[in-house]
């Protein structure tokens, strides 16, 4: 089974707990991390097909880490999710920067976040099998 | 389970296992079918599968494997991993270096005995770790369920935005309770909604049929939700029928009743429809409910105004590039107001709500009715033309008439009126139909009511009544943009010692900015009962001039008089004659220099009132004039009934004297009577100056038409003669 590698950054247990709970129950292969620097270090190791991160958090945050991921791995074909509570969308601008990133409202609603996996994963197929046959 | 164990931090057990027993070589852990998790050492990981084979053969009561398994220079100790009791979730291996092991001269069953707490911490942290994996199921599944409930909008504003919340929410319970099949049915409402096909197979024509032969029934009946998990001992028979398990719910209704039902299908081998699966569905019934509200009319259950110009706006949108035609028709029910003010609104709703009823009996599913107004119902019927749409007007007709309630110990009956309109694929849009339609039923009670006019664009009289409609949203603008403006005729004494009179009046600004004669407003603006306010407006305007153009007091110079139209309307309009009296106070205006123009029609008709209305504002000094004398159902013995001061002898007459002899005696000998009575008379429509001194030489006092003065703006003929007295004063 080609099961998708799911990495999702979060400081806190309990967010990260109840994610992985939702997509193991869907069959994807999940990796945790509590903050950005460990997050890096795994995703240079072996990137994920799919990257969730929370914004605030210790040692190197939401978006540094995007900022780094956009520096190290400037042809990365995993897309990034950022999960915020924040409500402004100030805080979104510097994001227009980073390709393939979208945004996720926070308390994340696992179903909902599982729709969106879903339908990136199924996007992906549509177009790899579209370039195949041309 | 996978992840409770895999989340187990093995370096952490290694180290206190190395200070539980030494020569600790390393720890591996598996899951309960016996594929490794996680190990600290190699050696190790390759053994597991083979330990995991022997483990399963051991003693099943305790499930341990005691003693050490001598696999090369290591001696491997097995624990099984419970979360409960007696049930395995795992194994954990625990490898021990032989040398130490035989260093210590130790027994196997030791070295068990020392390691046996390590397995118990790590079947309780297992154990903690389910725990907290349950929790945040439970807490995930909240906030889903919160989630669902929030993002299921029930705030709605027309029919189409209610349709889409609906199809939203059939969906959303769907994916929530990850059911089969979700379906909304509301019959009466012809509603029926059903979510996306799931992986699981429901059969949704048997389903259909179970309900309309009896479920939705027995739903609506008992009022309360329906489970069946285990059909065979369902106390409903047709459930019993079904290979399905079935959560439904009655969507409550206005009042007491109930609108239909929303319905949750899973087969047999999902899980049981739960508690918690029932409170959810009874929010979204209620959610249900208020989208329906939202698009729908308490009273009838029919649609409202606003879904049904959507509905219309669409089905428009589809006719375009057709050749079909819909049908539209325009019920309003006759004379209403009597049996609300006879009988109360209680009866008048009655009587709306029985009537929608009929209506409703006797139209096909697919045509779309909706009460569009108090007492008026709209109905759309597709692929129909004009004269399909008028035999089933006819036949609405009929329907009502024979309808009636029993009202306490009167039997009430009623009749509609109705408007037949077609819509095809050309210009029109929503509102422009419809307008035809009510344009078409306002005919139809002109005519006598309990009747079906169609709609037909050479018909003069629908023309008339159209240019009506739209003249009256041209005054109500007018009124509040400001676009009316005062004009002003002067009015020339032909004897000596006559003062200059000046009548004011009311021309309208189009859009393009034309100044608009008032032959084109002001029959649009009686019809539909809007002359008591432009009325108000005309007096407070006028006054306003004239206050402002007002001559130096102590000036010997008489002040122009001024001629203000008043309607019949605002004759008998409540409140009017105190605002005059007010307005004309506030103004400043000495009452005097006021000469109100009442028609003698609109006298005559409202022969008390206008007597009342000319006694008040005579008291105060205020003149009157008689208006149009000689137009209508002239009679001089009314003459007599009114207080006036002024007689104005009707254009028509004035026009021909200078030709017809006849018309000359007639002018002749209303000026002779009106002498007789006192009265000043005013000849209008003197369009020239043969005219004028036939009327002059006749003794006729004054003279009003285009031969004296062309109507101008009325500041503008102030402000000339103010400059006059000006310079005449210095």
């Amino acid at each position: 089974m080609n099961a998708k590698r799911i990495l999702i950054v979060d400081d806190q247990p309990l967010v990260l707990r109840v994610l992985r709970l939702a997509l193991e129950r869907a069959d994807y292969v999940v990796e945790t991390q509590p903050n950005g620097v460990a997050a890096l270090e795994s995703i240079l190791d072996a990137p994920p097909d799919a990257l969730i991160t929370d914004i605030e958090m210790p040692e190197m945050d939401g978006r540094a880490l995007c900022e780094q991921i956009d520096l190290q791995l400037p042809r990365r074909n995993f897309p990034i999710f950022v999960a915020t509570s924040l409500t402004s969308l100030e805080h979104r601008h510097w994001s227009n920067s980073v390709r393939d990133l979208a945004f996720l409202e926070k308390p994340l609603s696992a179903r909902k976040l599982l729709t969106t996996l879903a339908r990136y994963f199924q996007d992906q197929t549509v177009i790899r099998a579209k370039t195949t046959a041309s | 389970m996978k992840s409770a164990i895999s989340n187990l931090d093995l370096k952490n057990y290694a180290q206190l296992a190395g200070r539980m027993c030494t020569g600790i070589t390393g720890l591996a852990i598996c899951d309960a079918a016996g594929a490794l998790l996680d190990a600290t050492d190699d050696r190790i990981k390759g053994l597991v599968e083979q330990l995991f084979a022997q483990w399963r053969e051991s003693d099943s009561t305790t499930g341990q494997l005691r003693g050490a398994q001598s696999v090369g220079e290591d001696s491997l100790y097995c624990f099984a991993l419970s979360a409960q009791p007696e049930i395995h979730v795992g194994m954990l291996v625990v490898g021990v270096s032989k040398q130490t092991s035989d260093d210590a001269s130790k027994s196997g069953t030791d070295i068990f005995d020392a390691l046996m707490p390590l397995s118990v911490c790590v079947s309780n942290d297992l154990k903690l770790n389910l725990e907290l994996d349950a929790m945040a199921g439970e807490l995930s599944e909240r906030y889903e369920e919160l989630n669902l409930v929030y993002h299921t909008d029930d705030q709605v504003s027309y029919f189409r935005e209610g349709q889409e919340a609906l199809v939203n929410l059939v969906q959303n319970c769907a994916d929530y309770l990850d059911v089969g099949l979700a379906l909304l049915r509301l019959r009466g409402k012809r509603v029926n909604i059903t979510s996306n096909a799931q992986s699981c197979p429901i059969d949704l024509d048997l389903i259909t049929r179970a309900l309309d032969d009896g479920i939705y029934d027995q739903i609506q009946k008992m009022r309360e939700p329906l489970i069946v998990n285990d059909p065979n001992v369902s106390k409903i028979k047709l459930a019993r029928r079904l290979p399905y398990k079935i959560l439904a719910f009655p969507v409550p209704g206005i009042g007491n009743n109930i609108d239909g039902t929303l319905l949750m299908v899973n087969d047999l081998s999902s899980p049981d429809f739960t508690n918690s699966d029932k409170n959810i569905l009874s929010v979204m019934s209620k959610k249900t409910a208020k989208i329906i509200q939202g698009s729908y009319d308490g009273l009838t259950g029919l649609l409202n105004r606003c879904s049904f110009e959507h509905m219309l706006e669409s089905s428009l949108a589809e006719l375009r590039n057709t050749i079909s035609e819909h049908c539209i028709l325009h019920i309003n029910v006759d004379q209403l107001h009597l049996v609300n003010d006879t009988l109360g609104h209680e009866a008048g709703d009655a009587v709306i709500a029985n009537t929608a009823s009929a209506i409703i009996t006797e139209l096909r599913d697919s045509d779309v009715v909706a009460r569009i107004g108090g007492d008026e119902i709209g109905v759309l019927v597709h692929e129909c033309n004009i004269e399909q749409g008028t035999r089933i007007a006819k036949k609405l007709l009929e329907v009502v008439k024979a309808d009636s309630i029993a009202w306490g110990d009167q039997k009430l009956e009623w009749t509609v009126s109705i408007g037949v309109a077609t819509m095809n694929g050309s210009k029109d849009n929503a509102e422009q139909v419809l307008k035809h339609a009510v344009v078409a039923c306002d005919v139809a009670k002109e005519r006598g009511r309990n009747l079906v006019q169609a709609y037909g664009k050479q018909d003069t009289g629908l023309k008339e009544r159209e240019h009506h409609m739209h003249m009256v949203g041209e005054v109500h603008a007018a009124l509040r943009d400001g676009q009316f403006t005062l004009y002003g005729q002067l009015i020339e004494p032909l004897q000596a010692g006559g003062e200059w009179h000046v009548e004011a009046l009311l021309r309208m600004t189009d859009k393009n900015g034309e100044i608009m004669p008032p032959s084109n407003f002001l029959p649009a603006s009686e019809r539909y009962q809007l002359m008591p306010e432009i009325d108000r407006w005309v007096v407070e305007q006028t006054l306003k001039t004239l206050s402002m153009c007002h001559t130096d007091d102590t000036s010997d110079e008489p002040e122009l008089i001024c001629g203000i139209n008043l309607s019949g309307q605002s004759l008998c309009k409540d409140g009017f004659l105190a605002f005059v009296i007010d307005a004309i106070e506030t103004s400043g205006v000495a009452p005097d220099r006021l000469c109100f123009e009442i028609t003698e029609t609109a006298a005559v008709s409202n022969l008390t009132q206008a007597q009342e209305f000319i006694a008040a504002l005579r008291s105060q000094g205020c003149r009157f004039a008689l208006d149009d004398f000689g137009a209508g159902l002239s009679s001089f013995g009314y003459l007599k009934s009114f207080d006036v001061q002024y007689l104005k002898i009707d254009g028509a007459l004035v026009r021909g004297i200078a030709e017809d002899p006849v018309a000359q005696a007639m002018v002749a000998s209303v000026n002779q009577i009106g002498k007789v009575m006192g009265l000043k008379i005013i000849a209008e429509f003197v369009e020239s100056t043969a005219i004028r001194s036939i009327l002059k030489k006749m003794g006729v006092d004054y003279a009003q038409g285009y031969a004296i003065a062309k109507p101008q703006p009325l500041t503008e003929i102030l402000s000339a003669i103010q400059a006059k007295t000006a310079i005449g004063a210095t």
